[in-house]
């Protein structure tokens, strides 16, 4: 490796985002090269000038913030379309199902409609109550898990 | 639905989270308590992102009163820290955005007005800080999220909502510019 391209690698290496054999490389080189090691410690120098340029938040901060918390009062509630969001990809599986369970229904019994006039009517019956049964619960679940979410959210307070 | 991870579930049994969980039922000493926990390292974040002291510490009062206002919404899926940074950096956003239309606004009545934007206030002038402010937006928000020393890649990745690779990517190109700016101004 040369310096040019050890150079180019020099702030990921610095940061620790070079692993494995990339990095052996680097280290390779930098043990041996006494100009980029220079180059190493100019990266490790800005880091350390930077980390140590903090600012410390005087107490007219947490005075202003406090006198605000004290006019609200309490956090607020999330609303149901926070509730809905969150609970969004439940309701997408309680959609997926009642889809996977009628695609299955029609692959063991054939379409559904026309042919299942050709089914002994118990059977037709009882593939009509299951979709049915299938569909509601599924609607039941999803409503529970949008009402589960808003409620998790809201015993907090 | 997301699953915690392991990082959510020992979040949830720290100590931290039992302030959280006070404050969140309206205990305004437990948010104090956090507001005081965490009142640098915001202010920092704000700082580095906008380069002006008083803007910054005007973006982190704004950021605890919303994080108080929408504590509720915090479900521990994230540390507390990696959720306040997640605000300050929308609002420090928001507060660039409204920067640029101002500016775009003195560039249009600059024949008219003599004045332009404001200076960064003159005491505690951090050079590097500043120096910041010349590199493009990802990589300062990267950056000012890097030199907290608290934060890991995938925390700052989940913070500014970018993948990890891209976040490594802008971290060391923003290292490379800034070292080369210091150097190009006797700082480093």
């Amino acid at each position: 490796m040369n310096c040019e391209r050890v150079l180019t690698e020099l702030s990921s290496y610095s940061a620790g985002f070079l692993q494995g054999e990339a990095r052996a490389r680097v280290a390779e080189h930098l043990a041996a090269c006494a100009d980029c090691r220079a180059e190493l410690e100019s990266y490790r120098a800005l880091d350390g000038l930077l980390g140590r340029e903090t600012a410390v938040a005087d107490e007219r901060l947490v005075t202003g913030v406090m006198q605000e918390v004290q006019v609200l009062g309490a956090p607020e509630r999330p609303g149901w379309l926070w509730a809905a969001e969150q609970a969004a990809p439940l309701m997408v599986l309680a959609a997926v199902i009642p889809l996977l369970t009628l695609l299955i229904l029609s692959a063991v019994q054939g379409p559904l409609g026309p042919s299942t006039a050709a089914l002994p009517n118990s059977v037709a019956y009882s593939s009509g109550i299951a979709t049915g049964m299938t569909l509601g619960l599924c609607g039941m679940a999803s409503l529970a898990a949008a009402w589960a979410s808003w409620r998790a959210a809201n015993s907090a307070a | 639905m997301r699953l915690p991870g392991l990082a959510a579930i020992t979040q949830r049994h720290s100590p931290e989270s039992a302030l959280v969980g006070r404050a969140q039922r309206g205990d305004t000493d437990a948010f104090e308590a956090l507001l005081r926990q965490h009142k640098d390292s915001v202010l920092n974040v704000a700082r580095r992102m906008v380069g002006d002291r008083d803007a910054a510490e005007d973006i982190a009062q704004e950021t605890f009163v919303k994080a108080f206002r929408h504590l509720q919404r915090f479900r521990g899926d994230s540390t507390f820290a990696t959720w306040l940074y997640r605000i300050t950096v929308n609002e420090a956003r928001q507060y660039l955005r409204g920067q640029q239309r101002q500016i775009a606004r003195w560039e249009r009545q600059r024949d008219l007005a003599a004045a332009g934007p404001a200076e960064a206030s003159e005491e505690e002038q951090a050079p590097l800080t500043e120096l910041l402010q010349a590199l493009s937006a990802d990589q300062r928000e990267a950056l000012a999220l890097f030199y907290l020393n608290e934060l890991s890649i995938e925390e700052i990745a989940s913070t500014l909502g970018a993948p990890v690779g891209t976040i490594k990517a802008r971290l060391s190109r923003g290292r490379e510019r800034l070292r080369q700016l210091a150097q190009e101004r006797g700082l480093a």
